[in-house]
């Protein structure tokens, strides 16, 4: 080096410099709040759909919670009617859907002077905002908005999260010990706070979730069995993967006209037209939870749901899961051992 | 210990133990929508490098918007012993773009 200060382990790896700032321990993150995500987006006359018989047109259908988690689809008004070959009976179409309270997006805060990068035992993926809010000492106050995954309908677990925040150092170093600076004058290390440490990181090698199916996920260590040896294993938030799946439930035949006599909607039987509902869940692709033993994957839980009335000439139900990666492979994931930070 | 460095803070707590660091802290590049480059590591020659992507996730209401969200295509070569790490985010990046390159190393 041609100059500044570099301090190395026996291994080679720095362990303090002046070139890059180390990423500091400032604490664990607050529990603020909790949404679950049992919410349905238009609870009522809020979709519209096309019927294809007769003018073409949009018409709304209902959509409600009810029940425990149920979700109904409900066409509206008698706009959208199911007909039977012989009696033209024009009944309502219902399709309940199940949205179990299993998952939300909880909040977490913590102040720092710059945007910390966070872990956690399931690493639940992150999403981190600059409120503008800031505390006496002049720190940042950000939100740690985690996509959270809980037994159904006991959210209790949440509040009790351990999220491990990061960040370059905070403001100047006081009191006693040892200060880096680099060539600014910013100070890059302080011995009264704790370094981030990482002490392993996975690395995703084979990732089967691109395509219709969500499959196994292949990963490697290397830090061979360091992960083992640690007493609470933390994962950094890393987002790397969706998934979308789409039900379809056939109702009835169907089919719709307007009936420029009268004025109004008509209803008539149609062999080849069925009308569906459909519902949709979108997640995020979470995982790594570690259970003393091995890792086992975990696909986190919905952020947001769609759901509508369709026409197809088909007549079968479908259930369709569809992934896309977030990022190329191979997907690199630093673990912490939270144990070092209590 | 029995070698190397241990700082501890004020209150005696272990603030830093060169025995335990497996991995070091190199960089972090934040890359914006659109944007592309690479770094190169010259005083690291030797190393091995691991480049993680620290991004936001963002919600959606269509499949359209989730294949919208490509992070970003990283590549590390190592030229005469050089870590060298090219970015491209030509893709789009979800969430109004900014991915952070997380750079580690030993």
């Amino acid at each position: 080096m041609a100059y500044g200060l570099e301090i190395k382990n026996d291994s080679g790896n720095f362990l303090i410099q002046d070139k890059a700032p180390s990423y500091m321990f400032i604490g664990k993150a607050t529990y603020d709040s909790l949404v679950s995500h049992t919410s349905v987006p238009s609870s009522w006359k809020g979709r519209s759909y096309y019927y294809d018989h007769g003018n073409r047109g949009s018409q709304n259908c209902s959509g409600s919670l009810s029940g425990s988690g149920s979700f109904e689809i409900r066409t509206y008004n008698g706009y959208y009617r199911s007909c039977t070959e012989n009696s033209y009976n024009c009944g309502g179409l219902t399709t309940y859907y199940t949205i179990p309270d299993d998952g939300g997006t909880a909040i977490f805060y913590v102040y720092s002077m710059h945007r910390p990068i966070v872990f956690s035992a399931g690493s639940a993926p992150a999403s981190i905002t600059d409120t503008g809010v800031t505390n006496g000492e002049g720190e940042t106050r950000w939100d740690i908005a985690l996509l959270v995954d809980y037994p159904a309908g006991d959210p209790s677990g949440v509040a009790a999260m351990e999220v491990y925040c990061f960040a370059y150092n905070t403001g100047t170093p006081t009191g006693q010990g040892l200060a880096v600076f680099d060539s600014t004058g910013s100070n890059t290390f302080d011995s009264n706070k704790t370094i981030l440490n990482i002490k392993d990181i996975m690395t995703i090698t084979a990732l089967d979730v691109d395509g219709q199916t969500l499959g196994t996920i292949g990963y490697t260590y290397t830090g061979g069995t360091e992960v083992s040896s640690m007493s609470k294993p933390m994962w950094a938030s890393v987002d790397w993967a969706r998934w979308y799946r789409r039900q379809e439930s056939r109702s009835d035949r169907q089919s719709m006209y307007y009936d420029p006599i009268f004025g109004s909607p008509r209803c008539t039987y149609a062999s080849s037209a069925w009308v569906y509902h459909w519902f949709i869940t979108i997640g995020v692709v979470s995982g790594f939870y570690w259970n003393g033993t091995s890792i086992t994957a975990n696909f986190n839980v919905a952020t947001k749901l769609d759901w509508g009335v369709t026409e197809s000439s088909g007549n079968a139900a479908s259930d369709t899961l569809y992934g896309q990666k977030t990022i190329p492979l191979p997907i690199i994931v630093p673990i912490i051992d939270g144990a070092d930070y209590d | 210990m029995a070698f190397g460095i241990q700082l501890m803070d004020s209150s005696g707590n272990t603030t830093l133990d060169s025995t335990t660091v497996a991995y070091s802290h190199i960089d972090v590049i934040s890359v914006a929508k659109g944007a592309s480059g690479s770094q190169a590591y010259p005083n690291l020659v030797g190393w091995t490098i691991y480049v993680s992507q620290i991004q936001d996730f963002a919600t959606y209401s269509d499949y359209n918007d989730i294949v919208d969200w490509s992070g970003v295509d990283v590549g590390i070569t190592y030229p005469s012993g050089v870590p060298t790490i090219a970015y491209d985010s030509n893709q789009s990046v979800g969430n109004g773009g900014l991915v952070r390159l997380f750079i580690m190393g030993n």
